[in-house]
């Protein structure tokens, strides 16, 4: 533990776990300087309702991550998942368990799919989630002809839109998913394998750890995180796009380096992804107040990654 | 002073069947496609078909030998697609502004200048201060991209007519130009990596990189050279689609990330670096846009094409798993 002396080392090893909450205040504080009304309670709200979605995507990249590996199929599997419902729904509260239904198997196919390739066939995990999503990418342009139809059930969109008092019930929804990470990873001795699967596979294995269940587990709760997020996701636009998904790509691995969580695995924690997710769309909104066009915002992006990853990843720089 | 140069003891018998039985198969396998195809449909054996095939597969195979350079090193350069994009738009924002010769040599001139420097900074990341490649080249490929937008926020544009004259050019009215260029530098590549130093500077780091540190070999040095290299190739691939289409588009190159991947695994390249040849990512990514080609002739739609290349993509990564596993067994 942190004794008196060394509270400067203390600071260095945590500094990656704790500055994205420092982040988080001095972001806000910066937009409210910009634009004076930004930390109302109802823009607040309209910005965690916006978060809610990047984090409960966060969930499974995160999981991913720490595991040691990525999920580059997450976008993917949202659009799906968010296609998938509209078409169930149809705009009746009745089809909603066959939506869940429909997108609880996409679920399961998906994550299979991505678990069944990297630990079985040792595939990489970035490029066999690639290779899954430009699948899941086709399977769904296949299916709908490229003009997707359908439209959320009133259901769907009160959760994504009304509000319980001031909270929006889409981020009560979120409460309750990232609760569940939270105590799934940090709690549970499967949340704790994960992390010893990311730390050091080999090690985690000769402890005793079945390292592949642990591996194939995290890609079909990535699926399954991506899938809720595709579902909820509907009720926010109502009407069904195209690739809407892809708007979660590079923001929600941004989300989680932000929040601390180290890209080699084995480091980090939900907490600090759910607030990278806060960070994430309080920059676009902000760098959209300040009318920055859509490249622009998108370069903004990218440099945000690189910055903090020359930050963070700095640990990894022992070589032999 | 002559310069020592290590003998690396070559392969012979099986175990140089082996070691090469992948990369001749897909050659082997490329061959046999074309010539089915040629003997089965009158429309595909037409000088104007294969023709338009060299063409579609030119800017990918430029692509996919940059990956094949990352890759050899077990990186890997997901900036491909976006960084093609960028040189898309870069060459026809200038050439739009100045269409004559000298705009056309000052868009050619800002082309290889700007896949030097982004490949610099990928190289600078992922080499100098040893980040990891994946997640620093989607960081990269989201610069790239961006920049590309807001050099051209909608497609549109036009280029130099000396360009596209030059480009069209066939040899004997039959053989396009771009078959040359393939040739040439798919024999850089093939020299680059098993003729020189460097390359197999590449294929040591990719091998075992604190080996390649402990003997000597320039390992930041080494893998910098090979993302430089990778986005100066996919500049110029960006560059010739300009020409090929008249035109510059923000989203051209969304998919050639994925197709420069799927063409260096099925060219029998292994995705944990050192094994692979340039001649077999070449094959791999005519095969690529032969199963295309395919699909348009029978009439599939282009919806399709994303799951079945997604589906290529996936068997080649099997059977490459399944080869090294055989070879660690």
């Amino acid at each position: 533990m942190m004794t008196s002396k060394n509270w400067l080392g203390f600071v260095k090893t945590r500094f990656n776990q704790y500055a994205v909450y420092l982040f988080l205040v001095l972001i806000l504080l910066l937009a409210q300087l910009y634009s004076p009304t930004y930390l109302q309670l109802t823009h607040m709200m309209g910005v965690l309702r916006l978060a809610s979605f990047m984090g409960m995507a966060a969930i499974g990249q995160t999981i991913a991550i720490l595991s040691g590996g990525i999920d580059l199929s997450i976008p993917y599997t949202i659009s799906f998942s968010y296609i998938l419902a509209a078409q169930y729904m149809a705009k009746t509260n009745a089809n909603i368990p066959q939506a869940i239904l429909a997108c609880a198997i996409l679920a399961l196919l998906v994550g299979v799919v991505n678990g069944a390739g990297v630990c079985l066939l040792r595939i990489p995990a970035f490029i066999m989630t690639l290779g899954v999503g430009t699948v899941v990418r086709g399977a769904y342009m296949i299916w709908t002809k490229g003009t997707p139809k359908g439209y959320t059930a009133p259901l769907i969109n009160d959760i994504a839109n009304r509000s319980l008092g001031p909270v929006p019930y889409i981020v009560l929804v979120w409460l309750v998913l990232g609760t569940v990470a939270m105590i799934m990873l940090k709690c549970t001795p499967y949340g704790r394998k994960i992390y010893a699967v990311g730390s050091n596979a080999r090690a985690a294995r000769f402890s005793g750890i079945n390292t592949r269940a642990i591996l194939f587990s995290v890609y079909i709760l990535s699926a399954v995180a991506a899938c809720i997020t595709g579902f909820f996701l509907i009720g926010y636009t109502g009407e069904s796009y195209l690739d809407a998904g892809s708007s979660y790509d590079t923001a929600v691995i941004a989300a989680v380096i932000i929040g601390g969580t180290s890209i080699q695995g084995g480091k980090g924690s939900y907490l600090g992804s759910a607030a990278g997710s806060i960070i994430m769309v309080v920059f676009t909104d902000f760098l959209q107040i300040i009318r920055m066009s859509a490249g622009l915002r998108q370069v903004g992006q990218g440099v945000l990654i690189l910055l903090l990853i020359m930050m963070y990843a700095r640990e990894s720089k022992v070589r032999l | 002073m002559p310069n020592k140069r290590i003998r690396v003891p070559r392969l012979r018998g099986a175990d140089y069947t082996y070691r090469y039985f992948h990369q001749w198969f897909i050659v082997v396998f490329m061959v046999l496609a074309i010539t089915v195809m040629c003997l089965a449909s009158s429309s595909f054996r037409s000088a104007y078909n294969l023709g338009n095939l060299m063409n579609t597969c030119f800017p990918l195979i430029l692509a996919a030998l940059g990956q094949f350079l990352v890759i050899l090193t077990a990186g890997i350069d997901l900036s491909v697609g976006s960084m093609l994009t960028l040189g898309n738009c870069l060459s026809v924002y200038i050439m739009t502004r100045i269409p004559t010769v000298p705009g056309l040599l000052l868009a050619l001139a800002a082309t290889v200048v700007c896949g030097l420097v982004c490949g610099a900074v990928n190289g600078l990341f992922i080499a100098k201060f040893r980040l990891p490649a994946i997640i620093v080249t989607i960081a990269t490929a989201a610069v790239f991209q961006g920049t590309a937008l807001v050099l051209l926020p909608d497609p549109g544009g036009s280029i130099v007519p000396a360009l596209k004259t030059f480009l069209k050019w066939k040899a004997f009215g039959l053989i396009p130009v771009t078959f040359f260029l393939t040739v040439l530098a798919i024999v850089l590549i093939l020299l680059l990596t098993n003729r020189t130093p460097l390359g197999r500077a590449l294929r040591a780091v990719g091998g075992n990189e604190s080996a390649a540190f402990g003997s000597g070999i320039k390992v930041a040095r080494v893998k910098f050279t090979a993302y430089v290299l990778s986005a100066l190739l996919a500049a110029l691939a960006g560059l010739y689609l300009s020409a090929r289409t008249s035109s510059g588009d923000p989203n051209i190159g969304s998919s050639y990330t994925i197709y420069s991947i799927s063409a260096t695994v099925v060219g029998g390249t292994m995705m944990t670096g050192a094994v692979g040849q340039a001649y077999g990512t070449a094959c791999g990514a005519v095969i690529i846009f032969l199963i295309n080609n395919i699909l348009n002739m029978l009439d599939v739609s282009a919806f399709y094409q994303y799951a079945i290349q997604g589906a290529v993509l996936i068997f080649a990564l099997m059977v490459g798993s399944l080869e090294t596993r055989r070879e660690r067994a």
